[in-house]
């Protein structure tokens, strides 16, 4: 239970995720390494973790994030293990490989989130012109803002109404009126962030080059 | 030649008018005031200054001649001559961390060196008030337009910018339209005041009470600590509001506020100390404001009389909360005044044992300072109510207060 604990903490409040959003993301990685299974090569994997490791610079770093996508991944090397046992075919070479490509996965998404700053964005500006980037920004921006305002609006409809959600059904209900709640809310916001983008940043993304 | 030139301006949504036959002229280097109700059209009236209505707002019509800097609207704005400056400001900055916004304008504010490393949404408004006025300053801007800045912004952190932009317009030629309610606030740094609609006072009381029998404490917080990633909020804070108390918790912006009472709603977990709270508990936030399930006032109302099993009457409600003339608009096209009355209709509604209410005067002009009063006077007695405000004010409307300081020190 502490390990979870910990991968709550670093996880919310190191990378700004939340875990549940890491749970449905590596059900999705599930499906994409199934999918994949043949198109990485071992030794290309091994060497991009490298590289990898390069780029991040700091070993204590990658460790932390190594152990906290390893409880992700765990729960597929055992089912695997258990399947491929249970259907006398088993084939450990296979589920390491896999299991590296989920790494490897897991690994390029969080160092490119860590990896890429503001900065570097708008210096794309001119390589890649002024829209592509100003939909990279908007990009980032607008999950960044959806996970906000979904944990604000679900922070608030537990306090308010976590009263009357007692039972399956009431439970329902109230993850519909979270659910009206965060999309009208959304909408709002996106609509602000539209505000932002036509009253602060037109000028400056202009002087940058755009 | 005049800063802002509006003649004869009528601003509409879907025939009905938020602004009618108004005229406005600005000279140069003078900061003006319009103040008004809730719902009178100020921010609206920003909105078209700065072009966002009818240019991103298409809905919106829009009659009459603006003219700022010489230029149209969104010609000034194009130019960097505006800086506009909105009541919800977390969604106006880009980066999650304050140094995003410094890699922007390719320079560092020294004010802010200490906040650089902090993420945007932890930031009190106060303090993200604070950085936009800055980096718009930093920007060269002519304009500054300012939504309420009175509501975010604690006294003394509001006569610094008040004096700061007193000696900007002198200094490099800046001019200011803000507008906002509390004029007493910022009446000695304002050349002109300028009104828009009518403020109406007067409130008609409806029984409400003792649906709950109280003793005791309903809060109770003993040695807390709290800090954000190592930035230490609270050390060893003590807190205890009696059952029936209407109880304020005062403080500069960045001083804790919001965060005790998100973690009086149990929304922040904390790591030591003790916190109760008498439950159920209603929990209105200072942001986001728009936080609505339903497409109508009437709609919000009836929900919650309905899942509460109240036998409220939505009209009755509606008209005590002084919202009925808005009762088919839909919650998020109203403004911060009106966000906040509905929102005190459904913590009303709900009858919580304990209200946790963060900047309850929150764009609250008289009309709406009148509901609170009377709001806080059927819950005084039989339920608590918390109220985390920067606004000293407050405290005539409280029973007992808490005031917390920077240096973890703490007056209760």
């Amino acid at each position: 239970m502490t390990l979870i604990n910990d991968v709550k903490e670093l996880l919310t409040k190191e990378y700004l995720i939340k875990y549940k959003l890491v749970v449905i993301t590596s059900l999705l990685i599930l499906i994409i390494v199934v999918t994949l299974l043949d198109s990485l090569t071992l030794i290309a994997t091994a060497l991009a973790i490298v590289v990898i490791i390069y780029i991040m610079r700091c070993l204590r770093d990658f460790i932390l994030t190594m152990k906290v996508f390893t409880l992700f991944i765990l729960p597929f090397i055992t089912s695997s293990l258990t399947i491929q046992l249970f259907l006398d075919l088993l084939d450990v070479s296979r589920i390491i490989l896999s299991t590296l490509k989920m790494f490897l996965l897991y690994i390029l998404s969080i160092t490119l989130i860590k990896l890429i700053t503001f900065k570097d964005l708008l210096s794309m500006v001119k390589y890649l012109g002024l829209k592509p980037v100003l939909i990279l920004i908007l990009g980032f921006r607008i999950i960044n803002l959806g996970i906000t305002t979904l944990n604000d609006i679900t922070s608030i409809y537990n306090v308010n109404l976590g009263i009357v959600s007692k039972g399956f059904k009431r439970k329902l209900i109230l993850i519909k009126l979270v659910t009206q709640a965060f999309i009208q809310s959304f909408i709002v916001r996106v609509l602000d962030m539209g505000e932002a983008i036509y009253c602060r940043y037109r000028s400056v993304l202009k002087r940058l080059g755009g | 030649m005049y800063v802002v030139r509006v003649e004869d301006l009528n601003v509409s949504v879907n025939g009905e008018y938020v602004i009618k036959n108004f005229n406005l002229l600005v000279s140069p280097n003078s900061i003006v005031l319009v103040r008004g109700p809730s719902g009178s059209g100020k921010s609206t009236l920003l909105k078209v200054l700065v072009g966002l209505i009818p240019n991103v707002y298409r809905k919106f019509r829009v009659d009459g001649f603006i003219e700022v800097l010489g230029l149209s609207p969104v010609e000034a704005v194009k130019e960097g001559l505006i800086a506009y400056i909105p009541q919800d400001m977390t969604t106006f900055f880009l980066g999650s961390r304050v140094c995003d916004e410094f890699e922007v304008l390719g320079r560092w504010l020294d004010d802010f060196k200490g906040l650089s490393d902090r993420y945007v949404s932890e930031l009190s408004d106060g303090q993200l008030y604070k950085l936009l006025i800055s980096t718009a300053m930093l920007s060269g801007v002519k304009l500054l337009l300012l939504d309420e800045p009175t509501s975010h912004m604690d006294k003394y952190s509001l006569i610094n910018m008040m004096s700061s932009i007193r000696r900007l317009c002198s200094e490099v030629g800046l001019t200011v339209l803000l507008v906002d309610h509390r004029v007493e606030l910022i009446r000695d740094y304002v050349d002109v005041v300028i009104s828009l609609g009518s403020e109406e006072v007067g409130l008609r009381r409806i029984s409400k009470g003792g649906r709950f029998s109280v003793d005791g404490y309903s809060v109770v917080v003993k040695d807390l600590w709290f800090d954000y990633d190592g930035y230490e909020v609270f050390r060893g804070l003590n807190m205890f509001v009696r059952c029936g108390e209407v109880f304020s918790v005062l403080g500069r912006n960045g001083s804790g506020k919001s965060t005790l009472l998100k973690i009086l709603a149990n929304i922040l977990k904390v790591r030591r100390g003790y916190v109760s709270v008498s439950k159920p508990i209603f929990y209105i936030p200072q942001r986001p404001i728009y936080w609505f399930t339903t497409n109508s006032v009437y709609d919000e109302v009836n929900l919650y009389i309905k899942v509460f099993r109240r036998d409220d009457d939505v009209d009755e409600v509606l008209k005590v909360f002084k919202i009925n003339y808005l009762s088919s608009r839909n919650p998020y096209t109203l403004s911060v005044g009106e966000v906040r009355r509905l929102s005190l209709a459904l913590a009303y509604i709900t009858s919580p044992k304990t209200l946790l209410i963060d900047e309850p005067t929150l764009g609250l002009d008289s009309t709406s300072l009148g509901v609170l009063e009377w709001f806080l006077d059927v819950f005084r007695g039989s339920r608590s109510v918390v109220l985390a405000t920067h606004n000293e004010g407050i405290k005539e409307l409280v029973d007992n207060s808490l005031t917390l300081g920077f240096d973890h020190d703490v007056n209760q």
